[in-house]
């Protein structure tokens, strides 16, 4: 026994030497799940990390992931305060104490940015890393790329536009990494020009795409446009617009089509863009890019924009004579909205004066403004609600006006889809919607091309562009010299209220404080209470302690 | 450290355990530069759940104060009083925030009883998580401040709902109605607990009954988990902490046979 002894040290330092010298001793190969070594080594797996891309693209801009997405389509600015509690101190309420590098939502857009930079830094290296033979041929390798750099792209002029410079990652993080440098902005815009052109160049064209909902050329060009325009080269904006406009087989419905699902009676082509089932339609020439939004397939989710943006009338009470305004069983065929960013005087009323009538957009069957009694038990069954009828005093018209009712726009809603596909008509879907949701509409193309030209200084063409979308929403042409950069910001109110991200628009365009201040008619706080420096949001303040080997100054205005 | 003990012996049989624990860590060095990380709130020399934070030093400012100037710079009467370490008359990241406590307990222990007479057996285990000395404490925010960002009291029952302050009625432990200060700062609170983890009695039949039903064994009993728990901390469960569910209070009556 003891004899032995003499050999088992030698060995045992053996051993240890020879596991510590060979580091593939302790490289994990993993064999019965994924991770980033082995899920991108075929091009199904590329396909499944690019879908995976859209996916969290869809939860965390599009849906209401946990992090307040709607905050972006209009929250606290020109067009939109919280309807539920005005007075309150909700996300964007009140800038001065929302907007702050502690902010939890702030810190998870900025999370969610970065993760889908990491993921599509990922994938762009796992195309380019995976074996050549395996591709059909180059073009399908760079679709794939092209895709994941567009996406990258995407994530990119959110982190620019909201957060000014920002690390500029285009590699694979493997490791903790702790000495972070802020890019200057002009670099970053480069970068994704290049991811964007690139795109322009590798994805397929109109119809071509392998699913409803992928990217198509003509959605790089749409977001290009708006990457020049953030940096004034509006030639170049031109340029990238007009190929949308006239080289990529799109064109403006101005017929009525598809699915048509008219609830009041009338319609038109504005009220069936929004429609169950009518985005992603052959016959739809006007969607570039449309996020994919399904009731019954497995795994398909719903989006609350109806919840977000209408009024509580489930909440309204007793009609005048004391007896519930609705029959409890049934509410209304509008659901259930909470006011969560109730519109300002601005989208429902001013910029509508000298089109009331006529305007499309307007018409009552897509702003509903006119709601009615509905419940058998009362007096007042089936006659128009006006708080007028009530005895004064009886009602708390602060509360009336901003949270229960007030005009309902119709495009976030579906009502047959609910009452139809859905089951209990009462909830109405808890203000939930299937319609696929718009990132990208040919409206907005024109609309873009015009803001390019008013930068060249030509106003005629400004307004010819204008006039396209407002010609097919039967609204009066502009004058070229009335066209400014509001009235294409208005504009867009009329055309895009609750589709286009509000508060990107308006910081690319550099008139969120104004406008804001000027139109954001919240009772309670007055222009959100907007600060001078909230052109830039502060930099959580999380990733500035991370940041542990290279501190970085907030950007200005915030506390250091 | 546990100490068993038999007390008594006997008709009337009593044992004891006791058991006490405590545990201390300390960060030497993380990445080998001697630099703390603020992110992670790991500091050299400190225990490793830290808490780093903006410190409250204790009630709300008072209009009286705002009169005087005595308001750091952004606050309001009616919002947490925090400590200004600079002393430049406002509260930032870069020199306002200090280690406030530690995540971790400061000690536990756990006495069980058990007590035998004739038939009867009756036995209970008390289970103790302390703090003290800025251990075991955790942020309460939502439980005991309706006005965080939103009234979560309209969505959430709240176990520990206060009485906001007003100028006039002397509250000190809730902010004003609205109450949205430029800096965030914890609400922590102590977790300390006793709870009454175990109890339960036993009677086991006569061995002379047994053998004339043919069983091996007979024994009915009552027992019960998580009975009770004493504690300040007013969220859920102070063991569980803020965020999830508490723990379950169940009690069972049994009969047992063994064959």
């Amino acid at each position: 026994m003891m004899k032995n002894n003499r050999y088992f040290l030698p060995l045992l330092i053996l051993l240890i030497s020879v596991s510590a010298c060979n580091k593939d001793f302790l490289e994990e190969k993993p064999l019965d799940f994924l991770s980033p070594t082995n899920a991108y080594s075929s091009v199904n797996g590329i396909e499944q990390g690019i879908i995976g891309i859209y996916s969290d693209v869809r939860k965390q801009w599009y849906r209401n992931g946990g992090a307040q997405a709607y905050g972006l389509f209009g929250l606290g600015t020109d067009v939109g305060y919280d309807g539920e509690t005005p007075g309150g101190q909700r996300f964007l309420n009140n800038y001065l104490t929302s907007v702050t590098p502690q902010y939890s939502v702030i810190q998870s857009w900025w999370l969610y940015v970065f993760a889908e930079i990491q993921q599509a830094n990922t994938l762009i290296d796992g195309v380019e890393k995976l074996d050549e033979s395996l591709w059909v041929n180059a073009e399908q390798k760079n679709g794939y790329l092209a895709e994941a750099r567009f996406f990258r792209g995407w994530a990119y002029r959110l982190a620019v536009t909201l957060w000014g410079d920002v690390p500029l990652i285009t590699e694979v993080i493997q490791s903790a990494k702790t000495d972070f440098v802020r890019t200057p902005t002009a670099e970053i815009y480069k970068q994704i020009e290049d991811d964007l052109i690139f795109a322009t160049q590798h994805l397929p064209g109109r119809g071509q795409e392998k699913a409803p909902g992928r990217l198509t050329k003509a959605a790089a060009y749409h977001l290009l446009t708006e990457v020049y325009l953030a940096q004034s080269k509006f030639e170049l904006a031109r340029d990238a617009s007009s190929e949308v406009i006239d080289n990529l087989g799109y064109a403006l419905m101005t017929q009525r089509f598809g699915a048509q699902y008219d609830v009041f009676g009338t319609g038109d082509v504005y009220y069936d863009l929004f429609r169950y089932e009518n985005q992603n339609t052959p016959e739809n020439t006007e969607t570039i890019w449309a996020v994919q939004f399904e009731p019954n397939v497995l795994l398909g989710v719903t989006h609350p924009w109806s919840n977000i943006y209408s009024p509580r009338l489930s909440r309204l009470g007793n009609a005048p004579d004391g007896k519930p305004a609705y029959d409890p069983l049934y509410q209304d065929t509008l659901g259930v909205g909470v006011a969560r960013s109730r519109g300002t005087n601005l989208v429902f009323y001013t910029v509508w004066e000298g089109n009331w009538d006529n305007d499309i957009r307007n018409a009552e069957h897509n702003i509903r403004r006119h709601f009615y009694y509905s419940n058998p038990q009362s007096v007042w069954d089936g006659k128009l609600i006006d708080l007028a009828d009530y005895p004064p005093g009886a009602r708390n018209l602060l509360k009336d006006t901003t949270n229960y009712i007030y005009p309902f726009v119709m495009k976030v809603w579906e009502p047959v889809v609910e009452v139809t596909k859905g089951t209990n008509p009462a909830t109405g879907g808890g203000g939930q919607v299937h319609t696929d949701f718009y990132v990208m509409r040919l409206a907005e193309t024109y609309l873009l091309r015009a803001e390019a030209y008013l930068g060249l200084g030509d106003q005629d063409l400004a307004a010819a562009d204008i006039n396209v979308v407002r010609s097919r929403a039967n609204a009066h042409p502009v004058l070229p010299e009335d066209v400014d950069l509001d009235y294409i910001l208005d504009e867009r109110v009329r055309e895009l209220y609750a589709e286009e991200m509000r508060m990107v628009t308006l910081l690319r365009t550099g008139k969120l404080i104004e406008r804001t201040r000027k139109y954001n008619d919240n009772p309670l706080m007055p222009g959100a209470n907007i600060q001078d420096y909230n052109n830039l949001w502060p930099i959580p303040q999380q990733q500035l302690d991370l940041n542990r080997d290279n501190q970085w100054a907030q950007n200005p205005g915030y506390p250091q | 450290m546990e100490i068993s003990t038999i007390n008594l012996e006997g008709a009337f049989r009593w044992e004891s355990r006791f058991v006490f624990a405590l545990n201390r860590d300390k960060i030497t060095d993380l990445y080998g530069d001697k630099k703390d990380d603020l992110g992670n709130s790991w500091f050299i020399g400190k225990p490793i759940s830290s808490i780093y934070d903006y410190q409250r030093t204790g009630g709300v400012w008072t209009e009286d104060e705002l009169y005087k100037g005595q308001i750091v710079t952004g606050f309001y009467p009616g919002q947490f009083r925090l400590r200004d370490f600079d002393g430049d008359g406002q509260i930032t990241p870069g020199s306002d925030r200090t280690i406030v406590g530690y995540g971790t307990p400061n000690y536990r222990f756990s006495i069980g009883n058990t007590l035998s007479f004739k038939n009867f057996t009756l036995s209970f285990l008390i289970n103790s998580i302390q703090g003290g000395n800025g251990y075991y404490i955790q942020r309460n925010n939502y439980f005991l401040e309706a006005t965080t960002d939103f009234n979560y009291a309209q969505r959430m029952n709240q176990p520990a709902v206060r009485t906001n302050w007003l100028p006039d009625n002397g509250v000190t432990d809730a902010p004003g109605v609205y109450n949205q200060p430029l800096i965030l700062s914890g609400n922590y609170q102590d977790r300390s607990f006793i709870r009454l983890q175990d109890l339960s009695l036993v009677y086991n039949f006569q061995q002379s009954a047994l053998s004339a039903l043919k069983l091996g064994g007979l024994q009915l009993y009552i027992s019960g988990k998580n009975l009770h728990v004493w504690t300040n901390w007013e969220g859920y469960d102070p063991e569980v902490g803020g965020s999830s569910l508490p723990l379950m209070r169940s009690v069972a009556f049994g009969l047992k046979v063994n064959l």
